[in-house]
């Protein structure tokens, strides 16, 4: 039988395709700011979104989305105005949501049953209106994620000087954490809340292991969370297996496969930075402090009358009160 | 003077967590200087650098840059600002990436680099020595290089006035000479140059004036052979939490 001519086949497909897009497309940023976990406590305070509307009733997708994003404002503001260290900020956004989502899915008596399609995802049951929502979602943060790449980039990487460029730049990092919530709490319904965070994070290791260059790692890894959430969704369907578990445990593979290229490209790359040194491009340069003991990690090796340490694949050596190269 | 300043400070404060670390800092820098910000750890020299391009809000007196108060300032692609280069988080993007950003300031959002840009981005590379390295990512350049590029960055936009933060910090000797002989030639094209700089070192043949530092005060601001006057102002023993610059006084006295 082929899979393409059932319809809850395709619907799961192309929601599975919209997120595998945008949750690396968001996460690149949220990668390089260092906040790997973010998107996991935002995916906890989007359960407090799914309580208040098995609560109220309403539908659980907008509500979430709404309560992600004040939850992402206030985290964010909360770094910003350094009230709160960026630790200990996540931790009180986790258990505070976690924590309300429960107590409120329980008043509305629905168990933890109910909230589990939401925190581990249901493919085969997105209806049209979920497939709507994570198109639209998904178009909006993929635009804003490849068309204001420099901006956001610039205030990823070097907030300082971003600014000296004349950048907003707590605008703009409000603009990631907000991006990363309404990701998150649309990406519910497919892979769910529990384990969006992990195609926000992994493809984009995936990527710096097999491309340099910011753009192309941010590009290469959307490619490669489109393709290992199209493949996850097949392979769960044969296995019979949850396709969200699929689709995160097939990216680890993925990423575990990439890292001999990871290995072996950083040594092609060393290889031609010594060539063009010697080549006598560049006078040689060392980044060792002008003043350092002996370090443990560089290994010693006897030469002659003194002793040399391995460093960044060349040798050196003390003298006086700098390092000679040999 | 006739001439306005590139960079003027009056009578500037700043707190930070509720203590003051710069008290009353007048400052002027003219077209065509090399100013050097020098004092101990903890003497508020990096507070001010980063006060003076409004990276840190200041709570009294006042900062112009070219003559414009720093709150109306939108000129921004004259100032070419060079951070610490070991706190730089971009594992992954390449030199090239890193000096687009200096572009960013004439950049509107959703418009790709433009043909001008990237021929600036060339230019910068190139001024620097950096040309043949503009692929490479950076966290496979050594420190020096690292450096290099991000003085790139600092020159993309048509830049008057370049302000570093120890600049050559953890480089070697070697690295620091070639940096000092870059900023020289820089210098010589008219370049106005202000360096946060914790030893003289290298630089010191480049520098017209020093100002030093001490607990937020400045203490001294005219040329670094001023003579008996100089020595004591600068940082000396009795002060715990400026012994550790022993090798900036010995720099300065060595001069």
């Amino acid at each position: 039988m082929n899979i393409f001519t059932l319809d809850f086949m395709i619907r799961a497909l192309v929601a599975g395709a919209f997120t595998g897009i945008m949750a690396p497309a968001v996460g690149t940023y949220i990668v390089q700011r260092r906040l790997g976990l973010l998107g996991d406590g935002l995916g906890h305070v989007a359960i407090a979104g799914v309580g208040l509307a098995l609560l109220t009733g309403s539908q659980p997708v907008p509500i979430a989305i709404a309560v992600c994003v004040l939850g992402a404002i206030g985290i964010e503001w909360l770094r910003q105005s350094g009230r709160a260290s960026g630790d200990v900020g996540l931790a009180i956004l986790f258990y505070g949501g976690l924590s309300a989502g429960v107590l409120m899915a329980g008043i509305a008596g629905r168990g933890g049953g109910s909230l589990s399609q939401y925190l581990f995802g249901s493919l085969t049951s997105v209806n049209d209106g979920d497939v709507i929502a994570v198109g639209i979602v998904g178009v909006l943060v993929s635009a804003v994620a490849i068309g204001c790449c420099p901006q956001l980039f610039a205030v990823c990487a070097d907030e300082d000087f971003a600014r000296t460029q004349g950048l907003r730049t707590s605008a703009y990092n409000m603009a990631i954490v907000v991006l990363a919530a309404i990701t998150v709490a649309v990406s519910m319904r497919t892979v769910g809340l529990m384990l969006v965070s992990a195609l926000m994070v992994i493809p984009v290791a995936t990527s710096q292991n097999m491309v340099s260059g910011f753009r192309r790692g941010l590009l290469v890894a959307m490619t490669i969370g489109l393709v290992e959430a199209l493949s996850g969704i097949i392979i769960s369907y044969h296995l019979d297996s949850a396709s969200g578990a699929t689709i995160v445990v097939l990216a680890i593979l993925v990423f575990a496969a990439t890292l001999p290229v990871s290995a072996w490209l950083q040594h092609r790359r060393r290889g031609l930075v010594e060539d063009s040194e010697e080549a006598g491009l560049f006078p040689r340069v060392g980044d060792h402090p002008p003043y350092h003991g002996h370090q443990p990690d560089h290994p010693a090796i006897l030469h002659g009358d003194h002793v040399d340490y391995l460093h960044d694949g060349h040798r050196h050596a003390p003298h006086g009160d700098h390092f000679d190269e040999h | 003077m006739s001439v306005s300043p590139v960079l003027r400070a009056e009578a500037v404060g700043t707190w930070l967590g509720g203590s003051q670390i710069l008290h009353g800092i007048d400052l002027a820098v003219q077209p065509g200087e090399v100013v050097a910000l020098l004092g101990g750890n903890g003497s508020g020299k990096t507070t001010l650098l980063r006060t003076l391009l409004g990276l840190i809000p200041h709570q009294t007196g006042s900062v112009a840059l070219f003559g414009v108060p720093l709150t109306h300032f939108h000129d921004w692609p004259r100032i070419g600002y060079v951070p610490q280069h070991a706190r730089l988080q971009v594992p992954g993007a390449t030199a090239r990436e890193i000096v687009l950003l200096g572009r960013l300031s004439r950049r509107s959002l959703f418009r790709p680099a433009s043909g001008e840009d990237r021929r600036a981005v060339d230019e910068a590379l190139e001024r620097v020595g950096m040309q043949a390295m503009g692929s490479r990512p950076m966290v496979q350049l050594s420190g020096g290089q690292q450096q290099r590029v991000l003085i790139a960055r600092a020159l993309v936009g048509r830049t008057d006035l370049l302000v570093l933060d120890e600049p050559l910090a953890a480089l070697d000797l070697r690295t620091q000479t070639s940096l000092a002989r870059l900023m020289a030639g820089l210098h010589e094209q008219g370049m106005t140059i202000l360096t946060v700089l914790h030893e003289l070192g290298a630089m010191e043949p480049l520098l017209t004036r020093g100002v030093v530092l001490r607990n937020g005060h400045i203490i001294h601001d005219g040329p670094l052979s001023a003579g008996p006057g100089l020595d004591d102002c600068l940082p000396s023993g009795e002060h715990p939490q400026l012994r550790v610059v022993g090798t900036g006084r010995d720099g300065l006295l060595s001069s």
